[in-house]
């Protein structure tokens, strides 16, 4: 299995699927020239046999076939006999039962059809041999045509139509998983990323940013109020409007920051290659994309937000520390009223 | 499970032709072969694409998420 170690998943399955057809033909070849030869031997046999019953002279045969070799079945009867260039045992070989027509005798590097001559009269009873042929190409490429043409079509007919189902089936497969793997990482109401996602990518940006030695800017979100909506309008109204903000902050946002939803009306922000003093500017545009008006079922409301940030690495180096300070930079900002507020180290 | 049709009228009239030809090549005639293996493997597809053409579902089609009832209705 080491030999296997190199590849791909792809390509071990395509080798395998390719030597399991390669031993399946050959199988089937050899399968197919083994009954070939069968079939050519009983019908030697059989050819035999009608010309044995029909004479009563086997003299008269002999002129006729001088291919045939006869052995008389008496106590003389040799134990191997030399025909055709190669020597076959008898006694090994030949086992006369009764009803028996004939068979195969295999020689050393020949081999020979048997049949048996009973005749009626006081004759002995002799052995028929004569040479079998087990080397005609054309009779084994005939049997081939005949019987191998269909069933390779119908294997690779077959095979197309598996590799089609298979091929769907990955493919619904693939979509499924990609289906759960986004409601696992991502918020239901607003599609924006969740709180598991979140931490993954602000722990892969510590990574990144501590090889390259760069910084980043951790922000907390707050809505101002936004209970008092629910309690007065209703959830339906809250929902609407966190819709909104979702897609207020996927649009604000820079293509590479990562915008997520944690939970109730609590959001967070990656902005990422910049410490809070240079995206300052950015947070300013996301809080006045905010607190712009919210036009919901024919009503329009005013809402706050409150927007705490944190930088890697000047403030902490640490998700949930980074978290924590802009938490409470976020707190800070909520008790002045709203507004951007910037964690500072004590 | 209800049998959702995806099998247009050109596909399943070139199935029953087909079918019919499959049948005529394996028991009844010695062109390709006279084997009984392949015989019988000629009319059990010839048997399965009949059927399917007259139901107008074809199993194959639906593993493989396949269907010429949907690209016919687009064309016309």
């Amino acid at each position: 299995m080491l030999f296997f170690n190199g590849f791909s998943y792809k390509a071990k399955l395509i080798s395998i699927y390719i030597s399991f057809t390669v031993l399946g033909i050959l199988l089937t070849l050899v399968a197919i020239n083994n009954a070939s030869r069968e079939q050519r031997l009983l019908e030697q046999i059989s050819f035999t046999h009608q010309l044995l019953k029909n004479t009563s002279s086997l003299n008269n045969l002999l002129k006729a076939l001088p291919h045939f070799k006869v052995i008389p079945l008496d106590n003389n009867t040799p134990d191997a006999v030399n025909f055709d260039n190669c020597t076959v045992r008898l006694a090994d070989s030949i086992n006369i039962s009764p009803g028996s027509q004939g068979g195969l005798i295999q020689g050393d590097s020949c081999s020979a059809s048997w049949n048996l001559f009973t005749p009626d009269s006081n004759q002995t009873p002799a052995l028929i041999l004569q040479p079998f042929d087990n080397d005609n190409i054309d009779t084994i490429l005939s049997a081939y045509r005949n019987r191998i043409i269909i069933p390779v079509i119908f294997f690779i007919w077959i095979t197309v139509w598996g590799s089609l189902m298979l091929g769907n089936l990955v493919k619904r497969l693939q979509t499924q998983k990609n289906e759960v793997e986004h409601i696992a990482l991502h918020d239901a109401l607003t599609s924006l990323p969740n709180r598991n996602y979140f931490s993954d990518k602000v722990n892969e940006q510590i990574n990144y940013s501590r090889r390259k030695n760069k910084s980043f800017t951790l922000a907390v979100i707050d809505l101002n109020k936004f209970k008092q909506v629910n309690d007065e309008l209703g959830h339906q109204f809250g929902d609407s409007i966190l819709v909104e903000v979702a897609q207020r902050l996927s649009e604000t946002i820079r293509e590479y920051d990562v915008a997520a939803r944690l939970g109730g009306d609590e959001f967070v922000l990656l902005l990422v290659d910049a410490d809070c003093h240079s995206t300052f500017s950015l947070l300013e545009r996301i809080h006045e994309r905010l607190v712009e008006p919210y036009h919901v079922k024919d009503r329009v409301l005013q809402i706050g937000a409150s927007i705490g940030a944190a930088d890697y690495p000047e403030h902490a180096t640490s998700y949930e520390q980074l978290f924590q300070n802009a938490d409470a930079a976020m707190y800070q900002a909520k008790s002045a009223g709203g507004g951007i507020t910037l964690y500072l180290k004590r | 499970m209800k049998l959702q049709r995806n099998m247009g009228s050109l596909d399943q009239g070139f199935r029953i032709l087909m079918g019919i030809a499959l049948i005529y090549i394996g028991p009844f005639s010695d062109i390709i072969t006279n084997d009984t293996l392949s015989s019988i493997l000629l009319v059990s597809v010839a048997t399965m694409i009949i059927i399917s053409s007259l139901i107008g579902w074809c199993p194959f089609y639906y593993l493989a998420g396949l269907s010429s009832y949907r690209a016919k209705s687009d064309n016309s």
